[in-house]
């Protein structure tokens, strides 16, 4: 562990490849993050089957990538098919736990997000696969730093389409109506807002949202069956980290989240990446408890 | 809350399917049926914290995992050394008898219990102040951060598939990559008898085919200074080598390359193969140094400063990492994932 410190010190330019890796891979977890925070914020459902989205976007890449189309045409397709899933989930599950207590949708999307695992790892096997984008490597200070083409790519996706989600929630009309529920669920359905289809609709953005960012992690990084849980408790970290409906705030928390990723990937090692992820949701949850405290204490 | 009286038989129901469980279809489903019970046990240990209590935890399977290892620790260490029996990877069977056994399935069975309930002191100071769905979240992440470090300790090779995109093995890929970069400008630069061959291009899947090969056995070996640092060793791997190495190939063989360590403490390897090709000098700039492209021919620069003809004494060098290898203890095996390669390139000068 010191050995990598001191790496990091004797040749920074380590540093620079970390914090570019980080920075890619964090904008495609705060777009998981944004859809979770969506979802939270209108209908009050954490969603653990968040990660399992991603994966299964992924999967759809990878596979329309072994058939022999690109895996940039996934995300249309992805688009379409992942928000068709999320409206067929919330339809048959979802809609029938949004009233109950939280911990009653906690638990359904649980139960969901290992029946997607399961059923992912009966198609298509344990082993890591990743989908090809055949674009090629800008090797950059002697070789030091590599970036691939894709990941400029997916930056650049990631960016369009956090733009498209902020326009299509502050000016269209479904947007609105979305805004409008999570302030008051009951005065939008006084109002004439049919809040169950907005729940559908907003399940389904979510799922949609989910399964690009799945695509891009497909292509930039590596997806297994068993990866989802991971993608989940990052959208978990970082949501928690940077508070519901902030989105300036989860683009920050996503891309430091990626960044002390890729360090505590360095320092520790690979076989502690996941450890550290999953103990960083650990102590933001402990720290917000803390904070938390502290505001109490303040206000008696 | 009294039973009914119906409710007395649908438990003595019970009790009499747990009892005789074992005994039922030859003993065929026992396993299915003891982990049934342990399911049973495990939903009302959560009926305690979730429904009693209102903690709605998701992670009371640390506990499980805790008591397994500790009573699993317990009764083997009860017959044998429990460091030995964990680096052998099961391949020493403990022989218990009947006595040993039952007295340290007990004894690991209580020490399970207390175990984990010590442990639950440090883990419930931190998350019981969490509330609703954030406790939920927080004991999911907890018993995921637990299970991962434990995994982690057993180092990167039980954490199937290289784990996470294998950053780490790839960054010190890079370093040794570029270790043994240096090392082959020196060899360049400071001896005469490195020697290329061109005539194996077998047994290679994908990438470079000719390599150079460090040959000992050439005339002119005496006459430069052997590099400084370089640890000579039979090709094939055939003992676990010192760093730092390059191998010597003497016989041609197409089996062997060269492999070096890239992470020693957890034996693995990354498999060195370079291409050199002459460089056609053909444009000169002021100061005598070659470029890339262009028309007249000219000489190349060695690094002592002294020019030498084209194509000479200048080589194009392409070096290849592949990795991760595994080094089992006798023989170099492919890992778990599937090869990366590497590759830096170099212009190296001799010297004359």
């Amino acid at each position: 562990m010191l050995d990598n410190i001191n790496i990091l010190f004797v040749a920074p330019v380590f540093s620079l490849d970390l914090l570019l890796q980080g920075l890619f891979i964090g904008a495609i977890f705060a777009l998981a993050a944004y859809g979770l925070a969506l979802v939270w914020g209108v209908m009050n459902v954490k969603n653990l089957c968040q990660g399992e989205f991603v994966i299964v976007g992924g999967y759809i890449a990878y596979s329309m990538g072994s058939a022999g189309y690109h895996p940039l045409w996934a995300i249309p397709v992805v688009m379409v098919a992942m928000f068709a899933f999320g409206w067929g989930v919330y339809v048959t599950i979802i809609r029938r736990v949004v009233d109950r207590d939280m911990f009653t949708s906690l638990l359904a999307t649980f139960g969901m997000s290992l029946l997607i695992q399961q059923v992912l790892n009966l198609i298509y096997g344990p082993e890591v696969q990743t989908a090809e984008s055949g674009f090629g490597t800008y090797d950059l200070m002697d070789n030091m730093v590599n970036i691939p083409v894709i990941r400029l790519v997916s930056l650049g996706l990631t960016a369009a389409l956090a733009i498209a989600l902020v326009c299509f929630m502050r000016y269209s009309r479904m947007g609105q109506a979305i805004r409008a529920t999570a302030q008051d669920a009951r005065a939008a359905r006084v109002l004439g807002i049919d809040t169950d289809r907005i729940y559908a609709f907003t399940y389904a953005l979510n799922a949609a949202i989910c399964g690009t960012a799945g695509v891009l992690v497909s292509m930039i990084w590596v997806i297994q069956p068993y990866y989802g849980i991971v993608h989940s408790i990052r959208a978990f970290v970082i949501v928690t980290a940077a508070g519901l409906g902030n989105l300036p705030g989860v683009i920050m928390a996503g891309l430091g989240l990626g960044v002390a990723e890729k360090y505590a990937d360095f320092i520790f090692g690979a076989e502690f990446a996941v450890a550290a992820v999953v103990s960083m949701l650990v102590l933001v949850l402990i720290y917000r408890q803390i904070m938390l405290y502290r505001v109490r204490q303040v206000v008696r | 809350m009294s039973l009914q009286r119906w409710e007395y038989g649908v438990y003595a129901l019970l009790a009499l399917l747990a009892l005789g469980g074992p005994f039922m279809a030859d003993g065929a489903y026992t396993t299915q049926i003891a982990i049934l019970w342990l399911m049973v046990l495990m939903a009302a240990t959560w009926d305690v914290t979730g429904g009693h209590m209102g903690y709605n935890s998701l992670g009371n399977i640390t506990f499980f995992g805790i008591g397994m290892y500790i009573s699993a620790v317990v009764q083997v260490g009860m017959v044998y050394d429990v460091a030995e029996y964990t680096a052998s990877f099961g391949a020493i069977k403990v022989d218990f008898t009947d006595q040993q056994y039952y007295s340290g399935l007990l004894l690991g069975a209580v020490a399970a219990g207390l175990g984990a309930a010590l442990f639950s002191i440090p883990m419930g100071l931190c998350l019981f102040g969490l509330r609703g769905p954030y406790f939920a979240i927080g004991t999911l992440g907890a018993a995921l951060a637990v299970a991962e470090l434990i995994s982690g300790l057993g180092g990167l090779w039980n954490v199937a598939g290289g784990s996470v995109g294998d950053l780490a093995a790839r960054q010190r890929a890079i370093m040794v990559l570029n270790g043994q970069m240096a090392r082959l400008s020196s060899l360049y630069q400071y001896t005469d008898y490195a020697e290329t061959s061109t005539a194996d291009t077998t047994g290679y899947d994908g990438g470079p085919e000719p390599r150079l090969i460090y040959r000992t056995d050439l005339s002119n070996e005496l006459l430069g200074p052997k590099p400084q640092g370089f640890v000579e060793t039979e090709a094939g791997f055939s003992s676990a080598p010192a760093s730092p190495i390059l191998f010597v190939d003497e016989g041609g063989l197409s089996a062997d390359r060269n492999y070096v360590w890239i992470d020693k403490a957890r034996n693995i390897v990354g498999r060195l193969s370079w291409t050199e090709a002459d460089i056609v000098v053909n444009r000169c700039n002021a100061s005598n140094e070659y470029a890339l492209l262009g028309l007249l021919p000219c000489t190349c620069t060695d690094w002592s400063g002294n020019t030498a003809s084209g194509g000479d004494r200048c080589r194009f060098l392409t070096l290849y990492l592949d990795y991760p290898f595994h080094w089992n203890g006798s023989a170099v095996v492919a890992a778990p994932v599937s090869a990366r390669t590497i590759s830096l390139q170099t212009i190296v000068g001799r010297w004359r």
